[in-house]
């Protein structure tokens, strides 16, 4: 709760000084949604020669890939930090100070930098979820509403426990790179229909890196299809099972940092 | 009751080795050499509360070691600490709230935030009481002289700011124990001064047990009043800074400049206490111990039996003191080795 | 006067074995890296064989058979490991801490050094990355070989063109940190663009009409879309300005030429700007 209000009042903090360089952040702000536009875009630009992919239409794919986006985006935002922590907070030791500071080490990590320009990509999303929502005719009552919330927090929380998880090996190797950048490239996996992949890499999405749970599931479940639409129902189990993981290995690397200092 | 106890502390290390060269780095694809380094090994001392302590020894020696295990932020690999009451690693959280940590080399403040809004941030986190907090700032503001650049981003500050900055940053949460590592590194003479008049005061005002590790010997001939020396991660030298003085003091030399060339066995014969070095046939240099032969009697002898143009008695530094010290641990060092390698 | 001398090449051969050196030392980025090319190839071929899945097998799309199409996604990846580089951001570090200034005060060119240091990363990933890669996708996609020995070796020439390319706007994105002081999303902006308009991601002849003429003027597709054609040994929709199959392999590599040299001055031109900025403002 205490670490919430900090969070806060780091943030409010972050977005004056972003907003002091008005210019820097719109460029910033323009550069970084014409990013999230242009990966809409492709699958627009993939439906012109394309009518179906394995059953799903353009709308349904978007509604997909909108609510990846808006996860990602949430995510983006607060977490940058766990993709450069080996480099920023091992490498060049930030982390003794980390270690000086009466909160949660994790709680630090994640406050210290706020990219809010990215929080562009959620609002696209946003705009994408409610257009393809209205296309296909799905109803926007206040079930639907809680469920896209509910899904789009609890996606962005699986991003956030897969990498700490990750993030927690630059405790162990040291190295500028750190694993993270393979499973980054993974995400966009789970911007598809998973009936396109075969079985091995479905299995891997679901319960190995678990990004299909982040979309598509709970598309499947909006839209009503197919026979998996009930592990919808598990995203907040599976999030919860990867924060208790996340937080295993956290302590593990923190652990490990006392007693060698890097 | 100490504020601080330490006994037969130890740290060890592995260390990766980089092989050279490119088949080197090929080579360190696959496999990787490691190397055991003992750090700090079986380090004592205890700190009473108020104390202010300089801690040096030269670049490898141990000193940010240490640093980090009392601080918390390292496990130690053998041995005892007590600080405050607590142990610093394993209760890191409840202790942290109590010290103040400042790294000469790195901020703690945000980088791109106005120095107020980083001190507002830091009472948050340290839970300072809003009313205690504000005091407390007021104060700080008025000792460190804050007002100047309260409102401008930490990237933007002088060196010497920043460390003011730093400073205060680390005295918000009003700890009992300060910690400094270097904290006048990079900073000009004038800037040196005064962090080192803010230490002694906020050492005054608030009775802040400081310890800070240190290159520049004039920090710690303002500041300390006790100096430990380590070397090769052993305390070789742990006294008041006036003991280092009177070492320093005892230990003198003087150089006498000559009319005419002297005969340097004659006059060692005269005075064989003194050790005679002849810098060219009109300049020598006579190393002497005071409680050997008094100053004044050494001069009146020389000048009894020499042709003496002119005779200088430089001030001896704790700096020539401490380079002994380092030798004599050195040679000590190297001793043990030898007697290890024999055993072996 | 010693003509290898006058270019400083000797100087800028340390930068060339410099880069090498220092991708060395990264084992975590190396594994990581072949994982990660594996990832994008199995994403893009079953994403395109779930398309033509449903299609008759000589049913093309935009002159594409499924067979081209797998061709295509593993060949545009596998260049792709090669020409990739982080010159932007490299360069945007310099000029955030400042070290920028160093290059001002070096006796040879910025642009030269980084053109000599990607050089030298291209073979570095050449060697260590684009093989391994390679062998691994030949051995796990359905890839057919190039059209002939010629059109395999213009392919590998016109790959360093794509490099060359690719580092110029690269060069160019970062000389952005210099009137902005965060250029993460400018690098992410150019990112995604290069990604989609160069082809990579989805070919230049599936794009729609308009978007097929504008590319034509921009220096993406030369970067993958124009590479890869030359493995495939055919001309396609949106590059019919190209001619046809006889003359395709002198057009492709004249066209990079000419879009290498274009951003090369224009990069030169704006590093000017920038240095002038510099040297009088003190950065």
């Amino acid at each position: 709760m205490r670490a919430l209000k900090i969070y806060a009042a780091l943030f409010a903090q972050m977005l004056k000084v972003r907003l002091a360089y008005r210019g820097d952040f719109l460029a910033d702000l323009f550069a970084t949604a014409l990013g999230g536009l242009s990966s809409l875009f492709f699958v627009l630009l993939f439906f012109v020669p394309v009518d179906s992919l394995a059953g799903w239409k353009r709308d349904e794919v978007l509604l997909i890939a909108g609510l990846s986006s808006m996860s990602y985006g949430l995510f983006a935002t607060v977490s940058w930090n766990l993709f450069e922590f080996g480099d920023r907070y091992i490498i060049e030791g930030r982390f003794d100070r980390v270690l000086l500071r009466p909160i949660s080490t994790f709680a630090q990590i994640l406050c210290d930098q706020f990219r809010i320009p990215v929080l562009a990509e959620t609002v696209i999303g946003a705009g994408v979820v409610a257009t393809a929502m209205h296309r296909l005719g799905i109803g926007f009552g206040a079930l639907e509403w809680l469920f896209v919330a509910v899904t789009v927090a609890c996606g962005a929380l699986l991003y956030v426990f897969v990498f700490t998880i990750l993030a927690s090996v630059s405790f162990h190797f040291e190295d500028r790179v750190g694993v993270a950048p393979p499973v980054f490239n993974v995400i966009p996996f789970g911007r598809w229909p998973q009936e396109i992949f075969p079985w091995p890499i479905r299995t891997l999405l679901r319960w190995v890196i678990p990004f299909g749970f982040v979309a598509y599931y709970p598309s499947t479940a909006l839209l009503g299809r197919g026979s998996l639409k009930g592990m919808a129902a598990l995203s907040p189990l599976v999030t919860l099972a990867f924060g208790v993981l996340a937080a295993l290995c956290w302590r593990l690397g923190v652990r490990k940092y006392e007693s060698t200092g890097s | 009751m100490p504020a601080v106890i330490v006994e037969n502390l130890e740290k060890e290390f592995r260390r990766f080795r980089r092989r050279e060269g490119l088949a080197g780095a090929f080579k360190d694809l696959f496999q990787r050499d490691y190397e055991v380094l003992r750090a700090v090994d079986g380090v004592s001392f205890s700190i009473e509360r108020g104390e202010r302590i300089g801690y040096i020894g030269p670049n490898g020696a141990g000193k940010s070691t240490t640093i980090k295990m009392l601080t918390g932020i390292l496990t130690p690999s053998g041995g005892r600490i007590e600080s405050l009451g607590l142990s610093p690693h394993k209760q890191r959280k409840q202790y942290v709230r109590r010290i103040g940590v400042v790294f000469g080399q790195r901020t703690q403040l945000w980088w791109d935030l106005a120095v107020v809004e980083s001190f507002k941030l830091l009472l948050q986190i340290y839970e300072v009481e809003k009313r205690a907090g504000e005091a407390r700032l007021a104060k700080l503001r008025e000792l460190l002289a804050l007002d100047e650049f309260l409102h401008i981003p930490v990237r933007k500050l002088s060196l010497g700011q920043r460390m003011r900055a730093d400073l205060a940053a680390s005295l918000l949460h009003g700890p009992e124990l300060l910690f400094l590592d270097e904290p006048t590194i990079g900073l000009d003479l004038v800037a040196k001064d005064a962090i080192r008049a803010l230490l002694k005061r906020v050492n005054d005002e608030f009775g802040t047990t400081i310890l800070l590790t240190t290159h520049d010997l004039r920090d710690i001939e303002a500041l300390a009043e006790r100096v430990m020396v380590i070397d090769g991660g052993k305390i070789v030298w742990d006294g008041r800074l006036e003991a280092l003085r009177d070492e320093a003091g005892e230990e003198a030399t003087a150089e006498i400049e000559l009319l005419e060339p002297a005969a340097l066995p004659e006059l060692q014969r005269l005075l064989p206490q003194v050790r005679f070095e002849q810098e060219n046939p009109l300049h020598l240099r006579a190393r002497f111990s005071k409680r050997a032969i008094p100053a004044a009697e050494l001069l009146s002898r020389l000048v009894g039996a020499l042709q003496v143009a002119d005779i200088a008695l430089p001030e001896p530094s704790i700096e020539e003191v401490i380079r002994r010290i380092y030798e004599k641990a050195g040679k000590s060092a190297m001793v043990a080795a030898q007697k290890q390698g024999v055993a072996r | 006067m010693n003509p290898v001398r006058a270019l400083h090449l000797p100087a800028y051969a340390g930068f060339f074995v410099g880069q090498f050196h220092k991708m060395l030392a990264y084992r975590t980025r190396y594994v990581t890296g072949i994982i990660s090319y594996l990832v994008y190839v199995t994403t893009y071929y079953f994403l395109w064989k779930a398309v033509f899945s449903r299609r008759a097998p000589d049913d093309a799309i935009a002159g594409f058979s499924g067979a081209q199409m797998a061709t295509y996604v593993a060949i545009g990846w596998i260049a792709r490991s090669f020409y990739f580089n982080n010159v932007d951001r490299e360069l945007a570090e310099q000029v955030q801490n400042g070290s920028i200034a160093v290059a001002l005060s070096r006796p040879v060119s910025l642009q030269g050094t980084i053109v000599a240091s990607t050089l030298g990363e291209g073979l570095f990933r050449f060697l260590f990355f684009t093989l391994p890669i390679s062998v691994v996708i030949f051995l796990l996609f359905p890839v057919a070989p190039p059209a002939s020995a010629l059109h395999a070796a213009a392919f590998l020439l016109s790959n360093v063109l794509a490099l060359a390319i690719l580092t110029q706007l690269n060069f160019l994105v970062g000389l952005c940190a210099f009137p902005l002081k965060n250029i993460d999303g400018v690098m992410r902006a150019k990112h995604y663009l290069i990604e989609l308009l160069s082809g990579l991601l989805i070919p230049v002849a599936m794009f729609p009409g308009w978007l097929q003429s504008l590319s034509a003027w921009l220096p993406f597709q030369a970067i993958s879309y124009l590479p890869s054609s030359l493995w495939l040994g055919h001309a396609r929709a949106g590059a019919e300005w190209l001619g046809g199959d006889a003359t395709l392999i002198g057009r492709v590599l004249l066209v990079q030429a000419a879009w290498v040299a274009a951003l090369a001055a224009l990069g030169a031109f704006c590093w000017g700007l920038a240095a002038r900025r510099l040297s009088v403002q003190g950065g």
